[in-house]
């Protein structure tokens, strides 16, 4: 096994979720590129612990798919609280606030 | 390998959370909590430093003077924050025990980040500030104000976890530690891994940027604090930039110091656009609230300033000092001026009010009028501001010290700046009162919030040695 494909994809996934992030406008969209920046972390974190020959990147992993978990629950709610009083989830259309 | 665990060391930080717990069912639950928890602090404080879940020489969990200066600061600002929130709460129809609940959840986070020694639970406890407050910014459903605030921080904050998450994953590959103090120690010996670890180190950089709303990373500060109650605007302008603070200070200082001149010159240019930008739009704001907000953004360039100058080669130490001494006179005098806009903003249209609607405040709350206008006179960095100016001297000097003469002379331009739209608010409270306004009571808590804030400002004014000086040890 080459641990560098490992790393390249991962470098991969990090980069479609971060320019998704920049160009999609809808709110879940953005929401699930953001879920597959963390995926990325995770990808990296387990391949490091298997060059490294050490388990914390792998407790790592684990606590970072706890947080992601917790940011979905906290997340979502708060986009349908959007959601209901405007009837959309684009970010484009947030515009209550400004000067 | 049996873990013995300090319950003394953890013991503040636990009882908040357990308190939160506690806080959705009994009404007074939360003070009770912070009563407790200021207890434990007060017996941390009396002994030497404490540390628990140890892995050999490598301790996750520090209580030393960083940590308990750090601590004493978050639970007063908790304590005003609460304190301040109730006639919100009341006013607005929030749900009292989930507010509650929320507050002390994120405060335990904030609690346990000062503590943290390893990239885990710095991670984790940043987290547990973050996602409460989400939930608290949101709180007010039925204004769509507020969810759009709520939407705008989460998404923010979430893509910063990532990327900074992502930094600390190239650190472990790098250093093949999560440990702070043998990452220092790995990255101090050259390795072929140096560039992967020093694009580690910007990303963690830029993770925590957003935490503080440093420019570039500020867009979503003004807007997040118009739209959510004011006293979560204050603990998100308080706390939570405390919080990330602590996580910066532990972070660059700790792991990254061998990088020094990698991240030095990066803190300094953040420092001086974040001031620059955040006074020149301050000038401009018509609301309080949102002339908070870039005021904040600016202060947090005045705290960056001193880290900034790390690549000079001055001892970090001095440096991180006069970051940390900043921050807890900075969280003691702008919790003050939250609590004190928490009163006058129900006679404006929304969440503070306008500048304008502090005309004559003295005339009828002339102790309040008095109050904001110290704690005004404290970020401006006047006498008799007093903990402001020695605040600003102590990064001015750090600044100096690292040999960063031109971000020096920035500040001071930027603090001159400052001083007109502090001033400019400052004297509208002394201004005659205009024909038909009239100021409502103040309700006691809200009082008593203002009177602690300003109580703490006062003590920082005569004895900044309490918090100027504090390092993180080691």
């Amino acid at each position: 096994m080459t641990p560098t494909y490992y790393l390249l994809l991962s470098a991969l996934l990090f980069t479609i979720g971060a320019v998704g992030v920049l160009v999609r406008r809808n709110a879940i969209v953005v929401f699930m590129c953001v879920e597959l920046m963390l995926n990325a972390v995770n990808l990296t974190l387990v391949t490091f612990a298997r060059i490294n020959g050490s388990l914390d990147g792998q407790v790592m992993a684990f606590f970072v798919m706890v947080v992601a978990a917790a940011e979905v629950v906290v997340g979502l709610a708060i986009i349908m609280s959007i959601f209901r009083t405007r009837r959309t989830a684009s970010v484009d259309d947030a515009n209550l606030l400004k000067y | 390998m049996v873990q013995t665990v300090d319950y003394l060391a953890i013991g503040p930080p636990l009882i908040l959370a357990l308190s939160a717990l506690a806080a959705l069912f009994l009404r007074h639950a939360a003070f009770v909590g912070l009563v407790l928890a200021g207890a434990g602090e007060v017996v941390l404080l009396t002994g030497g430093p404490r540390r628990t879940f140890c892995v050999d020489t490598s301790c996750s969990f520090v209580v030393d003077d960083f940590t308990l200066l750090l601590q004493t600061v978050m639970l007063i600002a908790g304590l005003v924050v609460l304190l301040m929130a109730q006639g919100e709460i009341r006013d607005t129809r929030l749900p009292a025990g989930e507010f509650h609940f929320l507050i002390l959840a994120a405060l335990s986070g904030a609690m346990t980040l000062a503590a943290g020694r390893d990239l885990v639970t710095l991670v984790v406890s940043l987290e547990v500030v973050s996602l409460p407050v989400f939930a608290l910014v949101a709180l007010r459903r039925y204004d769509g104000r507020s969810s759009e605030a709520g939407v705008k921080m989460f998404l923010v904050s979430v893509v910063s976890t990532a990327v900074m998450l992502f930094g600390i994953s190239l650190v472990y590959g790098a250093t093949g530690s999560l440990f702070l103090d043998r990452i220092g120690a790995v990255l101090a010996t050259p390795s072929p891994l140096e560039s992967v670890a020093g694009v580690g180190v910007v990303l963690v950089l830029a993770g925590f940027g957003f935490k503080v709303s440093a420019v570039p990373f500020h867009f979503w500060a003004p807007d997040t604090y118009q739209g959510s109650p004011v006293a979560v605007a204050g603990f998100l302008s308080v706390i939570s930039k405390a919080a990330g603070f602590a996580g910066l200070v532990l972070v660059l200082v700790i792991a990254f110091e061998p990088f020094a001149r990698v991240w030095g010159p990066l803190v300094a240019v953040l420092a001086a656009v974040s001031m620059t930008a955040g006074n020149l739009v301050a000038l401009r704001q018509r609301t309080a609230i949102r002339l908070l907000a870039w005021s904040s953004i600016a202060q947090a360039g005045y705290m960056l300033a001193p880290l900034g100058a790390a690549g000079g080669g001055a001892p970090l130490d001095d440096l991180a000092a006069a970051t940390i001494g900043y921050v807890a006179i900075y969280a003691l005098m702008n919790i003050g001026v939250f609590a004190t806009i928490s009163v006058v903003g129900w006679i404006g249209r929304y969440g503070g009010g306008e500048l304008d609607d502090y005309r004559g405040l003295a005339r009828t709350h002339p102790l309040v009028a008095v109050a904001l206008a110290f704690f005004l006179a404290c970020l401006a960095g006047l006498p008799p501001g007093l903990a402001g100016l020695f605040a600003k001297i102590v990064v001015f000097q750090g600044t100096i010290l690292g040999g960063y003469g031109w971000l020096a002379v920035i500040m001071a331009g930027n603090t001159v700046i400052g001083l007109f739209y502090y001033l400019a608010w400052a004297t509208r409270l002394f201004a005659p009162l205009p024909d038909g306004v009239r100021f409502g009571r103040i309700a006691r808590p809200v009082g008593v919030a203002i009177g602690i804030a300003a109580v703490g400002t006062a003590v920082m004014s005569v004895v900044p040695q309490l918090v100027l000086g504090i390092s993180t040890g080691g």
